[in-house]
């Protein structure tokens, strides 16, 4: 069967279309803004405006046309609300176009399941990007979260430490590439509450201690680096001690961290235990992990109405009942 | 108080297949949608699909509006397949 899905959550619109075991096409394009941040409506605007475009490039990336989809996927939520009613509104109007079923899919959940084409069973996920943060497994039926971001995401939280150094948007890669050259480490706050994370703390410390011009901005990224992500090897590792589940997948934007990727890796070293992340373009915002869900869960009897694909902004990754497992 | 700005935009496609398509696509939107300065009656009637507005200010009506004609929009670019 042959999946299309269309992702559109936040800044970037990403169109992908998948079978049961291969990505056919994966394509996308980001809003990008001089300083980051994103307004809802600009993004809903962009999506609108390349939807035709990246709808083609897919199509013919992949060598198919439209009768030779299967299903019609759409990212549902979480997510900026004009930004998904574009997403829903395409996606509607392809699967009546075409006679298509169609399946609104959990974005935070399509993160993780993409991992399972590369033959992982049944991780825990740390899922991290610029909005969110969330370590989240399988257990009783639905994904539950394990621990998540009580404030800000630790993507948001990098890119805003980037952006009070003065080292321009997205601050991931810059702020890794000074924290490579980091030497001393500088104390900073470290907020695990029960299995939850807090990084605005870290964050506004972080600039108040950069503030001061007593400190080398390469040990601050250092710093920056080893708490934050320590914090979130510790949620990871101990939500593992409790599933007792023996893979760790590390998924979204963030996981291009080399750092980041490094410590869960020792961490699942000393385990005994699996360790993956997927290629970039799947474990960034993209069409192929919505298009694959939706095939997953279409497969699985998982099967919308037309009424049923109302967006969800605060679409809670729990409220998915995982039927298709 | 002012009075509210009224008016209707009024669009016509090729045939009524296509205009129940756009419909169909946007009427899950337009019922979803949380009213606060401004108001639509979202209708369709054969291949016309009818837009009457009622708003309290000029900004409110744009940003409605602008949501609308997206919709549309891209309900009709993904159609063309």
């Amino acid at each position: 069967m042959i999946a299309l899905g269309i992702e559109g959550t936040a800044h970037t619109l990403g169109i992908g279309i998948v079978t049961e075991d291969k990505v056919l096409a994966n394509v996308f394009h980001t809003l990008t803004t001089e300083k980051g941040g994103i307004h809802p409506k600009e993004a809903a605007e962009h999506h609108a405006r390349l939807l035709k475009p990246l709808l083609r490039k897919a199509l013919e990336t992949a060598g198919i046309t439209m009768e030779d989809v299967d299903i019609i996927a759409f990212s549902q939520g979480p997510g900026l609300g004009p930004a998904l009613r574009v997403v829903a509104t395409a996606a509607r109007a392809l699967a009546i176009r075409y006679s298509k079923p169609i399946v609104g899919v959990n974005h935070c959940i399509a993160h993780v399941e993409i991992t399972k084409m590369f033959g992982v069973k049944d991780p825990v996920g740390l899922y991290v990007s610029g909005g969110n943060t969330q370590v989240l497994a399988l257990e009783g039926g639905r994904y539950r979260v394990f621990g998540e971001t009580l404030d800000i995401g630790i993507g948001n939280a990098i890119d805003t430490f980037a952006r009070e150094l003065g080292i321009g948007f997205p601050g991931g890669p810059k702020i890794e590439k000074l924290a490579q050259k980091g030497r001393e480490y500088i104390e900073l706050p470290y907020a695990v509450k029960g299995m939850d994370l807090s990084f605005s703390g870290l964050l506004t410390e972080a600039v108040r201690k950069y503030r001061t011009g007593k400190y080398k901005v390469e040990d601050l990224a250092y710093s920056f680096q080893e708490t934050a992500f320590a914090a979130l090897v510790e949620v990871t590792e101990r939500a593992v001690a409790h599933t007792g589940k023996e893979e760790v997948v590390l998924v979204g934007g963030v996981a291009a961290n080399n750092r980041l990727r490094e410590m869960l890796r020792i961490m699942t070293e000393d385990r005994g235990i699996k360790f993956f992340v997927p290629p970039y373009d799947l474990c960034r915002d993209n069409g192929a992990m919505i298009a694959y869900t939706g095939l997953r869960m279409y497969l699985g009897g998982v099967r919308f109405k037309i009424e049923d694909t109302v967006v969800k902004q605060k679409f809670r990754t729990d409220e998915v009942e995982v039927v298709w497992e | 108080m002012r009075d509210p700005i009224e008016g209707m935009i009024e669009i016509e496609f090729p045939d009524e297949e296509i205009a129940k398509i756009v419909y169909e696509s946007v009427r899950y939107e337009h019922e979803s949608v949380p009213y606060r300065r401004s108001r639509i009656e979202f209708t369709r009637e054969g291949r016309r699909i009818k837009l009457r507005f009622t708003a309290q200010d000029s900004s409110a009506l744009r940003g409605t509006l602008n949501s609308y004609l997206r919709w549309i929009k891209v309900a009709i670019d993904a159609m063309e397949f």
